[in-house]
């Protein structure tokens, strides 16, 4: 009989690095389920450049995965065709097969969203350039801050240790090859004075997003292998019909998430969207538009070129039978991945 | 014959804590559940090695890629009564020291380059 494993890159994934790897001498079909919002499918900072841990785990293991005879690659987030395409090339002998399933989780992120609906004001007057409110600090939403003191932006955001902020300058610093800035500490600059859980902040700002043209989307940053794994930030920004400007993974502003119906929003200064360094390109694109955030006029004629945009992807998001989408997507799986994902519910 | 560049010489010293991987996992767990830095000399002795090959099989380091790990020259010794282990490196070209500190790197971001019980030493 011949052995199938999965692994599933979760927060509890233990990759067994002293003790030779996870993938067991016998296996002969090896299933790896993937989605973007895990420990164990993060970025990390090696030597001068972010790479995917997921990644660096298939060099470690390479030798088991050369001997497999299949590998199904499963993402449940966001599309992963790039990674695909460079395990076929790494494992010529491998059958590697790859199964879309990308409504998994991004249908979660959907829903909250469309929660928020009953929230959206009668009539918008939008009065602000740009809006941008932060909860967990990450790279790209550290980098957005550092941009919004320097240039007086009226964003939102916790505060920032003077160790987290080394941290941060230490990453910016090796990846751009210059010397690291001194840390600093920054205090938190909040909406609301309340604490509250997600749900209900998600809620009480759809007035403040409803209020502004652009909404600065800094997902998690992952990797240029994982693309398209929008969360409800952006979903957010198309309910209250504001663009989202994004700085995520490479081309994420050019291409948008096609894959789930939406259309790229226009306008913008694009050329350093395609940047494969992933903090030049966050550096570059804020630096490239700085003179549309500033202006109320170019604001505005941005937002008119994007009105088509704009109705498009709000009809696609609250028009759309999302869970009818996510079934037929499972209903196109094999029936044991659709065993497997079934266990995990 | 390969020469090596004097210049990237780097030195590191490694003891290892005498007690069981399920000790020192406790251990950790402890101090941070009571939001303490760990300090394992504190609660473990070093282990005495019994030679140069035992040690370095002990500390079982791990490089990604694994040829990496080879990319310097390199020479081992045991210091303080056989309890501090000694790796000096030399490596044959300036793009070498990159590759090999990401290899350890790369190791540390799955969850180890050496084995827990190991504590290393810089000689910068």
């Amino acid at each position: 009989m011949i052995k199938r494993q999965n692994i599933f890159f979760d927060n509890s994934l233990d990759f067994n690095v002293k003790g030779g790897g996870i993938i067991e001498h016998d296996t002969k079909i090896l299933t790896l389920f993937l989605n973007g919002t895990r420990n164990s499918n993060s970025l990390c900072l090696i030597g001068e450049r972010l790479e995917w841990i997921p990644w660096i785990w298939m060099e470690f293991e390479k030798e088991k995965l050369e001997k497999l005879n299949e590998i199904n690659i499963v993402c449940l987030i966001g599309d992963l065709t790039e990674f695909f395409r460079r395990c076929q090339k790494k494992f010529i002998n491998v059958k590697i097969n790859y199964y879309q399933y990308n409504l998994y989780q991004q249908i979660d992120f959907i829903k909250n969203s469309l929660i928020n609906k009953t929230s959206l004001p009668a009539q918008c007057e939008r009065k602000n350039n740009i809006y941008s409110s932060i909860g967990t600090m990450r790279l790209n939403r550290y980098i957005l801050i550092k941009e919004s003191l320097e240039k007086g932006y009226d964003f939102y955001y916790p505060a920032i240790s003077y160790n987290i902020s080394k941290y941060y300058e230490y990453q910016i610093g090796q990846c751009l090859g210059t010397t690291m800035q001194s840390p600093n500490r920054f205090e938190a600059r909040r909406i609301f004075k309340n604490n509250m859980q997600q749900p209900e902040f998600n809620k009480k700002q759809i007035q403040f997003l409803s209020d502004s043209y652009i909404n600065f989307v800094t997902t998690i940053p992952n990797t240029d292998w994982l693309k398209d794994q929008e969360d409800e930030k952006y979903f957010d920004s198309i309910l209250c019909k504001t663009v989202p400007f994004m700085l995520c993974e490479k081309n994420s502003n050019s291409t948008g998430p096609e894959l789930l119906g939406f259309l790229p929003y226009i306008g913008f200064d694009l050329k350093s969207d395609s940047i494969d360094n992933p903090v030049l390109r966050w550096k570059s694109l804020l630096e490239d538009n700085e003179h549309i955030f500033k202006d109320k006029e170019r604001v505005k004629e941005l937002y008119d070129k994007n009105r088509h945009v704009i109705d498009h992807n709000y009809n696609r998001l609250v028009n759309t039978d999302w869970e009818a989408e996510r079934l037929a997507q499972f209903d196109r799986l094999p029936t044991f991945i659709k065993e497997n994902l079934n266990s995990l519910k | 014959m390969k020469t090596v560049l004097p210049e990237t010489y780097i030195k590191y010293g490694y003891k290892m804590f005498d007690c069981s991987l399920e000790e020192i996992r406790q251990y950790i767990d402890n101090c941070y559940a009571l939001k303490k830095s760990p300090n394992p000399s504190e609660k473990f002795n070093y282990v005495t090695f019994a030679d140069v090959e035992t040690a370095v099989k002990k500390i079982n380091s791990i490089f990604i890629p694994a040829e990496h790990g080879d990319l310097p020259k390199v020479q081992w010794s045991l210091q303080e009564s056989a309890q501090l282990l000694i790796k000096e490196i030399w490596f044959y070209t300036y793009k070498d020291p990159q590759l090999y500190q990401s290899a350890v790197e790369r190791a540390w971001a799955l969850g180890g380059h050496l084995d827990l019980r190991t504590e290393q030493h810089y000689y910068d």
